[in-house]
């Protein structure tokens, strides 16, 4: 799968929670192929914003979509990874905010 | 009818030896994951460097795939200061445990960036007033 087939994808996916992609396009690709790059070397998505154990069971939340997505949208606009953004900045090409990752270590 | 037979003996175990090639061939994660362990081989200086963080440039510790991490490291670039990436995501085992405990002493979240700064403060994220706070405030002791 390209990166451009896997924004498609990862895209209209969002669409169905009321979610949109980085306006910020490049912003975009270099995420699609680190996603690619992860599920390459681990065996699954895994966050690029964050360090896999390597090992699925342990990372089951962190697989992208992750599991704070959903919390990191409604608190700051934004995943952690500033992929995934709300309505109100979708057309923001500015927009990264700093998110503190609410996964407990 | 014997024919009909034959063919589809033949039929069938060629299908058999199909799958079963296919079955071989699909890793399952945790194999790959394995897989990527075996490769990984990060740099020891740099390691050593990350468990004993002092130095007289920032020290990032990082993510090769981490947007933010890639941001911090262009903002750097085009303020040319020269700085140190380590990268856990190219260590295994211990080393890449070792570094990780590491960064939740300064960092206890354990996000990326975690940086940090010459004098010891600590920035997390990619947050470009804070570093050129820092920047400065490294600048003029040292001038």
């Amino acid at each position: 799968m390209s990166p451009e087939e896997l924004l498609e994808k990862m895209a209209k996916a969002a669409a169905r929670k009321g979610y949109f992609l980085h306006a910020d396009r490049s912003h975009c690709l270099e995420t699609a192929k680190s996603l690619l790059f992860n599920r390459e070397k681990y065996g699954y998505m895994c966050c690029p914003c964050r360090l896999a154990a390597s090992d699925l069971k342990q990372d089951a939340d962190i697989v992208c979509p992750c599991r704070y997505r959903d919390a990191d949208i409604l608190e700051h606009g934004a995943c952690l990874c500033s992929f995934f953004v709300s309505e109100e900045h979708k057309d923001d090409l500015e927009f990264f905010p700093v998110i503190d990752d609410r996964r407990e270590g | 009818m014997e024919i009909e037979t034959g063919i589809l003996f033949f039929g069938g175990a060629a299908l058999c030896v199909l799958i079963a090639v296919l079955l071989l061939k699909r890793k399952r994660p945790s194999e790959k994951s394995e897989q990527a362990e075996e490769e990984l081989q990060g740099d020891q200086a740099l390691y050593e460097l990350g468990m004993n963080p002092i130095s007289d440039k920032p020290i990032l510790y990082s993510l090769t795939t981490c947007p933010h991490c890639k941001n911090t490291r262009s903002f750097l670039d085009a303020e040319h200061v020269p700085y140190i990436s380590i990268f856990l995501d190219e260590y295994a085992g211990q080393q890449r445990t070792d570094l990780m405990e590491k960064v939740r002493t300064y960092n206890p979240r354990g996000s990326f960036p975690t940086i940090i700064m010459p004098n010891g403060k600590v920035i997390v994220g990619y947050r470009k007033q804070l570093l050129q706070e820092a920047l400065a405030h490294v600048a003029g002791r040292t001038a």
